[in-house]
C-alpha cells in the first residue's frame, strides 16, 4: 500500500515534550560509586556514594534513602532489575539539594561472587537512591561493576574527572559566578530563526566545551563484535544540564567508529542559547560518564547583572 | 412458420465464470479438464400467441448438468415471458450433453444459457429443379463480431438484415457470411444477450464482398459462467475465496488485491504502518504466505508498501484462517495462498498502469495457432516515487535549517510464467521476484558524522511445474529453487547480512478411488541454507590504530520434509468426511525432531441452503532462521505447537447471498518468547534470549455475510469476535495478545452504475490493540537514561479505530481497450484513530501517535 510509504517520506512528527537537558523540577542526574569497579582480589570494605541532586530555585531539601540488592543480571545495558521487597535500607535522612553523600559496605554476597571468581556473571549490585519531589518519589539506580575474573595487569575502573568547563574559549571558574551582560552579542553571535520566508535573529547563543585530560582515558580489556578480545579505550558521554536557556545539544560524546547510528564528530562542545527574556543567570551542570560505570560531573553558575 | 435460433452451447462456457475454476492449482482443488458439450438438441415450440403476434424474446437460464450430462434442473434467470419460458424449460429439460469433467473425471457442474425465440420468414419453395440445382449465390457480407475493449469474439450472435430479412449466426471465431445480400444499403442489426445491439448501415454491391466488424458493448457484468456444483476446497472449513473482480476493487487497498486480505473474518488489523497477517490474533510468523504454493519471505514491498506481485497477475487468493487441511502446513495459525495465472489466454491481452507511486504492465499471449506452441504471460512493476521524491525532497532541504536526512525508496517485481501442454500433460515454468532498496543518507551536523544507509532486500525463485492427467488421476510435481537477500549497508561502519538459498518441492497425485472414496497424497520439501553475516570497522585501540574490517559468518541450516495424505470419505451424498495425516521432520540446528499432524474435516448437507461444518487437527512450525542464530537468538528452540478446532454452519439464503459463521479454539504451546535467564552453554554462562515456554489460546466467532459478484454489485459483513491470550509467567493469568482484537468489523460494497461508473465503500471498525501502561521511571545512573516502570501488561488499549474508504472508477470502453480512472481515498472523514503513545524522556510526559491522515489516490489504467 502506498500510505505508509506516503507517510514514510512526508510525515514529520513533532512532540513538544521537554528536552532532558531542561531542568525544570527535581532531578537526579548522577550517581556515582567510589571505586565503580570491585574485583577478585580487591574488595574494599566500603564504596563511596553520591549523587547530584538539583532543583530550580532554591532547591530546599530533600527526603532520601539509600539502600542496595543484589540481583540477577538483565541482558538489556540500559534495563535495571526490581530490588526484591525494596532492597536493604543503609541509609536515609533529610538534606539540602545538591550533593549527596554516603557509604555502603560490600554486601556478603558480593564478596562471596568476587571470592569465587570463574567465568560469567550470575549476580550484580544495585544501589537505589529514593527522593521526594512534588511529582511524588523519584528513584535512581547505580549498578557497581562487579568483575570476577580480572585481567592481570588490567587496572580498575575508575571515575573519569572533568578538570573544567569553558565559555566561549574562556576558564570558568568553579569558585565564582560567571557574569555576562544580557543579550549583548554581535549579529553573528545569534540564532537565526525563520519566520516564514523571512530571516529573524534569536537570542545571543554562546560555546561551552568541557576541559579534561584525554591522555588519562583508560585502556581495558573487551570484546570486539564476533566475541574476539580487544583491547579498547574508554569513549566519554558527556550530558548537559541547564535550568535556563536552550542547550543544542542534551549529550556530546567522543567519537567512536564502531557505532553503527549517527556517529558522533568527537566535537564535545555544545552551544547554549540565551532565554528570551532577561532572568538572574543559569545553572549549567555536566555529568561525564565512561560507559563502564565510571561517572563524576561539575556545575557552574551564570548571572545577567 | 417458425424457426428457433439457439445460441450455441459452446459459448456458453466462456466468461468470467471459467477463469477462477481454471486457474486452481492442481494442489488445491479440482480442474476443469472437459467442458460440457451439447449433444442432443431439442427444438422448443414457438409459442402460437407470440408467433401470430409476431414476437421474439431471449430466455435465460441456469442448468444444472449431473454427471451424466443430463439436464437436472432448470432455474430462468431472465424471463422471455410465461409462454417462452415454459416453451424454453420443455425444451432444455431434453437435452443431452457430453459429460463434463473434473479432474478427468465425470462431474456435476452448472452452466447459463440462453434460448433465443426469433421469427424468421420461411425460406421460399425450392424452384423445381431442372436438370442441375442453380449455383449458390457468392458471398457479398461477411465479417467478425468482438467485444469491444476485449476484442473477444462474441459467438453465437445473431446477426439480422430486416429489409432482406436475411439472418446468420456468428461462429466461435466471432465470423459469419451471407450469400446473395441485395445490393444497395444494407442496415444490419447484430444481437446476443450479452451485449448491447449493434446496428450499422453498409454499402454492399453484388460481386464485391463487404467485410465489416461489429464491435459489441457488453452489458454490466453478468456473462455466461460455469460453476462447480459444490466446494472448491470442500475439504476445508475455513477458507475464503475471493473472486478477481473482488479483488482489484475493494476501496482502501488502491487496487491492491492482497490488501483485500485484511477485510475477511479472522485477520486483525496490523498496527500503524505494518501489513503484517495477524491471523486470529496470532504473530505474523504464524502465518504461511505462499505463491503458488511456494512460500515467500515477504508479501508487501517494505513491509507495508504494495504487495509484491502485481496485481493483475493475481488470479484468485486462498485465505485459510485455521484449522487447514494436510495439503499444508508449517503454520500454527493460517495460509494465505495467492494463486497466479488465468485461463488459456486466446490472443494478446494486458494492461498498463501508472499512478503516483508506480508503473506497471502485465501481457499475456497465446504462442502460435491455438497456442500450439504455449502461452506466454509477463508481468513487471517499478516504483515512480523514487524520481519523483528527491525534487521533493529538495524542496524541504532547502527551507529546512541545520540537518537534512534524504530517504529515498524504491522497489520493482516481476512475474513470467511459460506453459505448454503435451497431450495430458502440462508443463509451466515460471519465475517472479522483488527487490526492495531503501536509501537514507545524512548530511551530519557539528556533533554528528555524515550518515549512510542502503537497506536491500528481495527474492527471488524459479519453478517448473509438470502436471498429468491419466487414468483418473491427477498427478503434478513442481521444484522451485531461489534466493531471499536481505542486507544492509551502513557505509563505512560495516554491512549486515541475512541472505539464504532456498529450495522446495511439491508433488501431488489424487483420484477417486470409488464413487465415495477420492485419495490425495503428496510431497512438501521446504528447505533454506541461511547466512547471516556482518562486516565492521572496529574501534582504533592502542595496539591497532587502524584496525582492519572484522566479519563474522553464521549459518543456520533450517529444512523439513513433509509427506501427507487425505481422503474425502462420502458414506451417504450429504456427508463428506476427510481425514488426513502430514508427517513432517524438522531438521533444526542442534535436533532432528519428527511431527505426526492429524487433521479431520467434515461437512454435513442438512439441505440445499444448509451445510454443517467441522474440522480439527494438529499443526507445528519451526522457529524463524533469525531466532535459531546462536549470537542474537537460541540454537536449542524446539517447534511450536497449535491444537485447532472450528466448527460452524454455511447458509445460502439467496443464490447470490450467503451466510457463514464459525467459531474456533486455538491451544498454543511451545511458543517462542524471550527470555533473561542466563544458561550454561559450552561452559559458558550466557543468556537465554528466547525459549519455547510460551503457551497461548485464541477463541472466537466469525461471521461473514457476502453478496456474490453479480452484474451490479458484490459486497459483504465481515465479523469477528475474538479473544488471543498469552500465560503470564509471573503471574499465571491469561493475557491478551499484543494483536488482539475483540471486535473487528468490515463492511465492503461495490456498484456499478451507468457509464462505466462503478464505486464502492470500505469501513472497518475496530477494537484498539493492548497496550501495557507505563507508570513511572526508574533514573539508570550508568547509562543517563530513564528506564520505564510497566503496569498490568496489556491491561489498557489503544481506542477504537474507525475508518471509512472510498473507491470511484471511470470506465471508457473503445474498440481495441479500455481506459480506466480511480481515485481511491482512504480514511474519507480523516479519523484521528490514536494507535501508540509516546512519551517524552522520563515517562512523564505522553502524546497519541495517530494514525495514517486521509489519503486520496489517483490512478489510470489501460487494459488491452
Amino acid at each position: 500500500m502506498r500510505a505508509p510509504i506516503l507517510a514514510l517520506l512526508f510525515a514529520a512528527c513533532a512532540f513538544n515534550f521537554d528536552s532532558p537537558s531542561q531542568v525544570k523540577d527535581r532531578r537526579i542526574l548522577g550517581m556515582s560509586a567510589d571505586p565503580p569497579e570491585l574485583a577478585k582480589g580487591a574488595v574494599p570494605a566500603d564504596v563511596t556514594l553520591r549523587a547530584l541532586i538539583v532543583d530550580v530555585g532554591d532547591g530546599g531539601v530533600v527526603n532520601y534513602a539509600w539502600s542496595s540488592c543484589a540481583v540477577p543480571p538483565t541482558p538489556n545495558a540500559n534495563a535495571v532489575a526490581e530490588c526484591p521487597d525494596g532492597g536493604v535500607t543503609f541509609a536515609s535522612g533529610v538534606a539540602s539539594v545538591g550533593e549527596l553523600l554516603e557509604t555502603v559496605p560490600v554486601p556478603p554476597t558480593v564478596r562471596a561472587l568476587l571470592g569465587a571468581g570463574g567465568r560469567g556473571l550470575s549476580v550484580q549490585w544495585q544501589i537505589q537512591l529514593s527522593i521526594d519531589s512534588d511529582a511524588g518519589e523519584l528513584v535512581g539506580v547505580k549498578t557497581v561493576t562487579l568483575t570476577p575474573d580480572p585481567v592481570a595487569g588490567q587496572a580498575l575502573n575508575t571515575n573519569p574527572v572533568m578538570s573544567g568547563l569553558t565559555f566561549d574559549g574562556q576558564d570558568w571558574p568553579a569558585d565564582m559566578p560567571l557574569s555576562i551582560n544580557f543579550d549583548s552579542c554581535s549579529d553573528s553571535m545569534r540564532v537565526t530563526m525563520m519566520m516564514g520566508r523571512r530571516k529573524t535573529l534569536g537570542p545571543c547563543t554562546h560555546t561551552l566545551a568541557p576541559v579534561f585530560d584525554a591522555g588519562e582515558a583508560q585502556t581495558y580489556q573487551g570484546t570486539d563484535s564476533t566475541g574476539a578480545a580487544l583491547t579498547k579505550v574508554e569513549l566519554l558521554n558527556f550530558d548537559w544540564f541547564s535550568d535556563e536557556g536552550t542547550l543544542q545539544s542534551a549529550t556530546t560524546r567522543q567519537q567512536n567508529p564502531m557505532g553503527v547510528s549517527l556517529r558522533p564528530t568527537g566535537d564535545l562542545s555544545n552551544t547554549w542559547d540565551e532565554p528570551t527574556t532577561k532572568t538572574d543567570g543559569a545553572t549549567f551542570w555536566v555529568v561525564v560518564r565512561d560507559s563502564r560505570g565510571g561517572e563524576s560531573w561539575l556545575h557552574r553558575t551564570l548571572v545577567f547583572p | 412458420v417458425l424457426l428457433v435460433a439457439l445460441a450455441q452451447a459452446a459459448s456458453a462456457y466462456e466468461g468470467a465464470g471459467l477463469t477462477h475454476e481454471q486457474a486452481v492449482d492442481a494442489g488445491a482443488a479440482p480442474q476443469l479438464t472437459k467442458a460440457p458439450v451439447l449433444l442432443d438438441f431439442v427444438q422448443a415450440a414457438y409459442p402460437p400467441e407470440a408467433a401470430d403476434a409476431g414476437e421474439g424474446a431471449d430466455v435465460a437460464m441456469t442448468l444444472e448438468l449431473d454427471a451424466q450430462g443430463h439436464v437436472a434442473s432448470v432455474e430462468i434467470t431472465k424471463s422471455g415471458g410465461a409462454a417462452f419460458d415454459e416453451a424454453a424449460k420443455a425444451a432444455v429439460l431434453q437435452f443431452r450433453f457430453s459429460p463434463a469433467e473434473l479432474d478427468g473425471k465425470p462431474a456435476a457442474v452448472r452452466i447459463a444459457y440462453v434460448y433465443h425465440f426469433k421469427l424468421v420468414t420461411p425460406a421460399p419453395p425450392e424452384p423445381q429443379a431442372a436438370d442441375a440445382p442453380p449455383p449458390p449465390p457468392p458471398v457479398n457480407l461477411k465479417g467478425r463480431v468482438l467485444e469491444r475493449g476485449t476484442r473477444e469474439a462474441v459467438a453465437g450472435a445473431s446477426i439480422w438484415l430486416p429489409k432482406s430479412e436475411q439472418s446468420a449466426e456468428a461462429d466461435a471465431d466471432g465470423r459469419f457470411e451471407l450469400r446473395g445480400v441485395p445490393a444497395g444499403t444494407v442496415h444490419i442489426v447484430v444481437t446476443d444477450p450479452h451485449h448491447l445491439k449493434f446496428e450499422t448501415d453498409e454499402e454492399v454491391t453484388a460481386n464485391d464482398v463487404t467485410d465489416l466488424t461489429a464491435w459489441m458493448l457488453r452489458k454490466l457484468g453478468g456473462g455466461y459462467e460455469t460453476t462447480v456444483v459444490g466446494e472448491r476446497n470442500e475439504k476445508d472449513v475455513s477458507h475464503h475465496v475471493l473472486e478477481k473482480e473482488e479483488l482489484s476493487t475493494v476501496p482502501g487497498t488502491f487496487g491492491d488485491p492482497l490488501r483485500v486480505l485484511q477485510s475477511l473474518p479472522g485477520m486483525a488489523k496490523p498496527p500503524l504502518l505494518s501489513g503484517a497477517l495477524l491471523v486470529r490474533g496470532s504473530n505474523p510468523q504464524d502465518t504461511q504466505v505462499l505463491i503458488d504454493g511456494v512460500p515467500i519471505p515477504l508479501l508487501y514491498h517494505f513491509g507495508s508498501g504494495p504487495s509484491v506481485i502485481s496485481p493483475s497477475y493475481i488470479d484468485q487468493i486462498d485465505f485459510f484462517p485455521g484449522a487447514y487441511g494436510a495439503r499444508y502446513g508449517r503454520a500454527i495459525a493460517g495460509i494465505v495462498d495467492v494463486t497466479t495465472g488465468g485461463p488459456t489466454p486466446t490472443g494478446i491481452h494486458g494492461q498498463a498502469n501508472i499512478d503516483l507511486l508506480n508503473a506497471g504492465f502485465y501481457v499475456e499471449t497465446p504462442l502460435g495457432h491455438d497456442a500450439r506452441f504455449g502461452t506466454l504471460s509477463l508481468a513487471a512493476r517499478h516504483s515512480i516515487v523514487d524520481f519523483v521524491l528527491p525534487f521533493a525532497q529538495g524542496i524541504i532541504a532547502a527551507r529546512s535549517r541545520g540537518t537534512s536526512i534524504a530517504v529515498l525508496p524504491s522497489y520493482w517485481d516481476y512475474q513470467a510464467r511459460y506453459t505448454l501442454g503435451l497431450g495430458h500433460a502440462r508443463l509451466e515454468l515460471s519465475a517472479f521476484g522483488s527487490n526492495d532498496q531503501l536509501k537514507i543518507s545524512e548530511a551530519g551536523t557539528t556533533t554528528t558524522q555524515p550518515f549512510s544507509l542502503t537497506n536491500e532486500q528481495g527474492f527471488h525463485r524459479f519453478r517448473l511445474k509438470v502436471s498429468e492427467v491419466t487414468d483418473g488421476w491427477t498427478m503434478w510435481i513442481a521444484p522451485t529453487a531461489g534466493v531471499t537477500l536481505n542486507t544492509a549497508d551502513f557505509g563505512d561502519n560495516g554491512t549486515l547480512g541475512r541472505n539464504s538459498i532456498d529450495l522446495n518441492v511439491r508433488s501431488l497425485a489424487r483420484k477417486q478411488l470409488l464413487p465415495w472414496l477420492t485419495f490425495e497424497a503428496g510431497l512438501d520439501v521446504n528447505a533454506g541454507w541461511y547466512d547471516n553475516s556482518f562486516t565492521t570497522t572496529p574501534a582504533a585501540t592502542p595496539d591497532d590504530p587502524m584496525p582492519a574490517p572484522v566479519s563474522r559468518d553464521q549459518r543456520v541450516n533450517l529444512s523439513s520434509y513433509a509427506l501427507y495424505s487425505e481422503v474425502v470419505f462420502q458414506p451417504i451424498e450429504r456427508l463428506r468426511i476427510i481425514p488426513g495425516l502430514r508427517f513432517e521432520v524438522y531438521r533444526l540446528p542442534h535436533s532432528t525432531v519428527p511431527s505426526f499432524e492429524p487433521r479431520i474435516s467434515a461437512r454435513f448437507t442438512v439441505n440445499d441452503r444448509v451445510t454443517l461444518k467441522a474440522a480439527s487437527g494438529l499443526y507445528r512450525e519451526a522457529p524463524l532462521a533469525s531466532q535459531l542464530d546462536p549470537n542474537t537468538g537460541n540454537p536449542y528452540l524446539g517447534l511450536a505447537m497449535s491444537e485447532q478446532t472450528a466448527g460452524g454452519v454455511e447458509v445460502r439464503i439467496l443464490p447470490k447471498l450467503s451466510l457463514d459463521v464459525q467459531g474456533y479454539f486455538n491451544a498454543r504451546s511451545n511458543l517462542v518468547v524471550s527470555s533473561s535467564a542466563l544458561v550454561e552453554r559450552d561452559g559458558q554462562m550466557v543468556f537465554e534470549r528466547l525459549n519455547n515456554s510460551g503457551i497461548g489460546r485464541a477463541y472466537g466467532l466469525e461471521v461473514l455475510l457476502k453478496q456474490d459478484v453479480t452484474e451490479r454489485m458484490y459486497g459483504w459483513i465481515a465479523y469477528t469476535l475474538s479473544r488471543s491470550e498469552q500465560l503470564d509467567p509471573a503471574t499465571q493469568t491469561w493475557v491478551p495478545v499484543t494483536y488482539d482484537e475483540t471486535h473487528i468489523l468490515t463492511v465492503v460494497a461495490s456498484y456499478k452504475f451507468q457509464f462505466g461508473i462503478e464505486a464502492g465503500l470500505r469501513f472497518q471498525l475496530v477494537t484498539g490493540m493492548p497496550q501495557t501502561p507505563v507508570l513511572g521511571s526508574t533514573f539508570n545512573a550508568n547509562t543517563g537514561n530513564y528506564v520505564p516502570i510497566y503496569g498490568a501488561p496489556n491491561s489498557v488499549r489503544a481506542p477504537t479505530f474507525n475508518q471509512l474508504d472510498l473507491r470511484v472508477e471511470k470506465i471508457w470502453t473503445f474498440d481495441w481497450w479500455k481506459f480506466s480512472l480511480y481515485l481511491d481515498v482512504q480514511n474519507v472523514y480523516n479519523a484521528s484513530n490514536p494507535a501508540l503513545t509516546i512519551y517524552d524522556y522520563r515517562y512523564r510526559q505522553s502524546t497519541p501517535l495517530n494514525g495514517l491522515p486521509i489519503i486520496p489516490s489517483l490512478g489510470v489504467k489501460g487494459v488491452f
